[in-house]
């Protein structure tokens, strides 16, 4: 019998995760896939580690839904990179996914809170 | 996902590549300030980023159409392995071609019969309403007026009947014209529910009343070919057999209506004239009307014909004379128009059904076999982590791929064989004009095609996904697996392609056996050398008897004058010419019978010298004089077979005999015995018929009937001038060789035989393929083990016996499922075979040797290979 490929389980559950970081990366100002890696590294005070090869299709998902845009601009150091800015659509999502997330921490905690006491 | 970014998928493929060089510098660069080598930085930020192609492919991935992104990646592959193996696709899509484009053939005459609307509004609603003659079962029966306006005056189910009448009329013009004309009932065309092109059809009140005036309308090809298509056509007079008519209407283009059961003529009508009935004729019990009637909307045919059937009881109960041993029978329209062709229709169409699960079958071995030899190839996608679902779909996308070719390929053969089948077809079998290739058909082929490629690519498919990877990849492990379950499939394949090719030969064997027996029944006369030609005079012009008398006398004398011509007469109802009149007799002396009770006859009027022209022998007494010809004598002349009926045993001769065909009946006296002819057919039995010279009744038409010394055919511009010599007015009309009359009463049969052969040549053909096909793989799969066994000292014979033996089992099984299936098949054919039993056990034997020859001599064939294996060789390829 054929091998089966695992379950892409674990990747669904961290998509939205890093879909939402990003966003937020984004808030602050229009920034190249590479600074948005490091950005979110530096800010969780390298908790989390963004996983570079799952970077960029997240961006591309982003992109597709019209929640990001990208465009070809010149860099620091003068070599063309590709840049990403929020887009309106996106402000609104990240508003709604931040409560959401708030929701699912807070409703986490909740159950998770009995059991420590 | 959308199609703009399907489109744009290369562009933004390269720049997400030109991202991840741009982040994999800067990362670099960031690592050389950290400290590293830029050796090392470099490959640090690979690592970090991850697979770059893997990235890639995830990115191009959401811009993808997924399904059908894969299809087109199985197709094109696909179209690779099929380029690659040629050989295999070039069988496959042969056989494929062939079942399906005679199955798209054959669609396209069932389409065109039986399941396109036919071209009368009302169709639906519209029955044939026939008398049933219940001594002899004769279902369809013409009816009389008396009994039509009965039926027309008492029927609580039909909202209009008509009555129709199909006879031939001379078109008067420059160049008369015998034509086929239909009087019909004025609500004739409304009950079809059709309207004229120009002008109007017949409307009740107004037309076809004793004292209104004489109206016809016109075909659309009679409008074109007569009149020019003259725009102005309405209005205008008409002569039909020397009494005008007013043109008020052309019917569209294609228009037709024929019922040919026991119409008088067999013309197809081109005028039609209306027609109630005179006060003398309202009354007449004679059978000469065909009716048809529109049901009343919520009316089912079965309750139609229950009310019917108690009204035509309670018209018997009245009037028991005419009516006693009459019933009534109604048929559907379509049923009517098609019947005849519909059954021999279905068969062909589930024979060539057939040969397309042969073509699949044929083709699945095929597969199988490659499947095998692509053993390899799949273990080892299947080892790169192919799903078994995703081999399935590869393999199913290639057989798909392969049908659909196949179809189109077969579409086109379909499009050929229409073409053949068009030139061999009777005339009036099937409506050629109405045979074409559309949507219907096209869609046909297609899903004939789709469902094959699923038949036949089901079981590799499924063996496919079986396949273990590890097994094939290993070095020899192939050559010497033998008679595993895929070889079993196989087996069972080519076995069922014998079962089905055995029925379809048995089929076609029955049928040309019948045929055989059937053109070897002789008809009475002999055929060759005559022309006949029918003549009838318009009534106005011809009354006296001895303007009629003269002219055939006068007519006859000139054409026994031209050279050619070894002798010359004429009857009034030729052999297989269509129909004759019937009576009943009297024997004088006899107690004397009610009509119902009495002997039926057939009656013939004939001028001197029939008999001898078309060679009818005379076995006793003598035939007519020639100046017999002028004057009513009540002489007879009959048939063997009436004088066996009425004197078995006795002299018939001198003996005198009433035959109730005239308006004062006397007994006629017999004069001579002549031989028995089949008058309608050479499967029908024949008659006891009765000659009288022609003044006896001095009928308005006859059929010349002349014996030529060349080619009949050579005679016709000579008699058409001797007919117009005599009479500038009068046409000669249906002139054909007797021969071309024979050929036509048998066209039907010889045509479905020649349809049936053809589908079982191409099954054997397939068969032969399949057998050969599977004993050559079995030969290639184990040429090691034959080398081997050689190597050990096995005689070549017997190896080549071995294996023979093993695919001949095969031929074996399958001829013995096929004479069973035949055995339960054939019946469907009883009632086409002529002196044939279904069953019969010469053609029984014949076709399953000659298929078991065939399977002999194709495994010989394919077993040949083997006599130049050599051990030494084989055993050193490993």
């Amino acid at each position: 019998m054929p091998k089966r490929a695992a379950p892409p389980l674990e990747a669904d559950l961290l998509q939205g995760t890093l879909d939402l970081l990003i966003l937020q990366t984004l808030l602050l100002g229009p920034a190249h896939g590479h600074t948005i890696a490091h950005v979110i590294e530096h800010r969780s005070d390298e908790v989390l580690q963004v996983e570079h090869g799952s970077l960029y299709p997240a961006l591309h998902r982003l992109q597709n839904r019209g929640w990001i845009s990208s465009g070809w601009g010149p860099s620091e150091n003068n070599r063309k990179a590709r840049f990403y800015r929020l887009t309106a659509v996106g402000r609104k999502q990240l508003t709604r996914q931040t409560s959401r997330w708030d929701e699912l921490v807070r409703a986490v905690n909740r159950v998770l809170k009995p059991v420590r006491e | 996902m959308s199609l703009k970014r399907f489109f744009q998928r290369r562009t933004r493929r390269a720049d997400s590549a030109l991202e991840l060089e741009d982040h994999l510098q800067r990362e670099t660069n960031e690592n050389i300030e950290r400290g590293m080598s830029p050796a090392d930085a470099r490959r640090t930020a690979h690592i970090k980023l991850g697979n770059v192609t893997n990235i890639l492919g995830d990115i191009s991935q959401q811009d993808s159409l997924g399904r059908l992104e894969t299809l087109w990646q199985d197709l094109r592959f696909g179209i690779r392995m099929l380029l690659k193996h040629r050989g295999f696709a070039l069988v496959s899509l042969l056989t494929l071609a062939i079942g399906i484009g005679a199955n798209t053939a054959i669609f396209t005459v069932v389409d065109a019969t039986l399941i396109r609307p036919l071209p009368y509004p009302n169709a639906n609603r519209t029955v044939m309403i026939w008398e049933h003659r219940l001594p002899d079962g004769e279902r369809q029966n013409v009816t009389s007026p008396a009994t039509f306006l009965n039926w027309q005056h008492d029927n609580t189910v039909f909202d209009h009947m008509a009555a129709m009448f199909n006879d031939s009329s001379i078109l008067s013009g420059e160049v008369p014209e015998q034509i086929g004309t239909a009087s019909v009932s004025p609500n004739f065309f409304s009950i079809l529910g059709v309207n004229a092109a120009i002008g109007r059809v017949f409307v009740p009140e107004q037309d076809g009343n004793a004292n209104s005036n004489r109206v016809a309308v016109l075909s659309f090809e009679v409008w074109q070919r007569r009149f020019a298509s003259n725009p102005n056509v309405l209005g205008t007079q008409i002569t039909l057999d020397d009494k005008p008519y007013t043109v008020v209407g052309v019917m569209p283009h294609g228009f037709q209506f024929f019922v040919k059961q026991q119409s008088f003529s067999s013309k197809k009508p081109e005028i039609w004239t209306a027609w109630t009935f005179s006060p003398e004729t309202r009354a007449s019990h004679g059978r000469f009307l065909q009716a048809i009637g529109l049901l009343r909307p919520g009316v089912t045919f079965a309750q139609a014909q229950q009310s019917m059937l108690s009204l035509s009881s309670r018209l018997e109960a009245q009037d028991p004379a005419s009516m006693k041993n009459w019933s009534v029978n109604l048929v559907p329209l379509r049923s009517q128009l098609t019947g005849d062709v519909a059954q021999g229709l279905r068969l062909l169409l589930a024979a060539v059904a057939m040969v397309l699960l042969i073509a699949c079958a044929n083709v699945a071995t095929l597969n199988l076999a490659r499947a095998s030899a692509r053993r390899h190839e799949i273990a080892i996608r299947m080892a790169l982590g192919a799903s078994a679902k995703r081999v399935v779909r590869q393999v199913l996308t290639e057989s798909s791929l392969l049908a659909l070719v196949g179809g189109v390929a077969g579409f086109g053969l379909g499009y050929f064989s229409l073409n053949v089948l068009k030139s061999i077809a009777p005339a009036n079998l099937i409506p050629l004009e109405a045979l074409r290739l559309d949507v219907r058909v096209f869609a046909f082929a297609f899903a004939a095609s789709l469902l094959s490629g699923l038949l036949f690519g089901i079981i590799p498919a499924i063996d496919a996904a079986r396949t273990a990877p590890r097994e094939p990849l290993q070095e020899g492990a192939t050559a010497a697996r033998t008679g595993d379950s895929r070889g079993l499939a196989r087996r069972i394949l080519v076995a069922s392609e014998f079962a089905i090719a055995l029925v379809l030969l048995m089929g076609a064997g029955l049928l040309i056996r019948s045929f055989q027996r059937l053109i070897a029944v002789d008809p009475g006369f002999r055929a060759d050398h005559i022309l006949t030609a029918w003549i009838q005079f318009p009534n106005a012009r011809y009354q006296k008897d001895e303007q009629k008398n003269q002219f055939f006398a006068q007519l006859l004398d000139s054409i026994r004058a031209i050279p050619d011509v070894r002798s010359a007469s004429a009857d009034g109802f030729l052999p297989f010419a269509g129909i004759i009149a019937g009576t009943g007799v009297q024997v004088e002396g006899r107690p004397i019978l009610p009509i119902s009770q009495q002997s039926d006859v057939n009656v013939s009027l004939v001028e001197p010298d029939f008999f001898e022209t078309l060679g009818i022998p005379l076995i006793s007494g003598r035939t007519f004089k020639r100046s017999e010809a002028f004057q009513a004598t009540n002489n007879v002349v009959i048939s063997q077979s009436m004088a066996q009926m009425l004197w078995p045993g006795e002299n018939p001769l001198g003996k005198r005999v009433t035959i109730y065909m005239k308006r004062n009946n006397k007994p006629s006296t017999v004069i001579g015995v002549v031989g028995d002819v089949k008058h309608s057919g050479l499967a029908t039995a024949v008659k006891p018929t009765a000659y009288w010279s022609y003044p006896e009744l001095g009928f308005q038409f006859m059929t010349l009937v002349i014996r030529t010394e060349g080619d009949p055919r050579s005679l016709i511009p000579d008699l058409r001038q001797t007919v117009l010599r005599i009479d500038k007015n009068q046409p000669i009309a249906d002139v054909v060789p007797m021969e071309t009359l024979l050929s036509n009463s048998t066209a039907r049969t010889r045509f479905a035989t020649q349809v049936m052969a053809a589908f079982a040549s191409i099954a054997i053909l397939l068969a032969i393929i399949g057998i050969y096909g599977i004993i050559s793989y079995d030969v290639e799969q184990r040429t090691r083990e034959i080398g081997i066994r050689m190597a050990l000292g096995a005689q070549r014979a017997r190896v080549i016996h071995l294996v023979l033996r093993r695919g001949l089992i095969l031929a074996g099984f399958g001829i013995l499922f096929g004479i069973a299936a035949s055995l339960g098949l054939t019946r469907l054919l009883v009632s086409i075979l002529y002196e044939t039993k279904p069953h019969d056990p010469a053609t029984f034997i014949a076709v399953s040797a000659a298929l078991a020859l065939i399977a002999t001599s194709a495994g010989y064939l394919a077993v040949r290979r083997i006599s130049s294996i050599e051990p030494m060789t084989v055993l050193r390829r490993d």
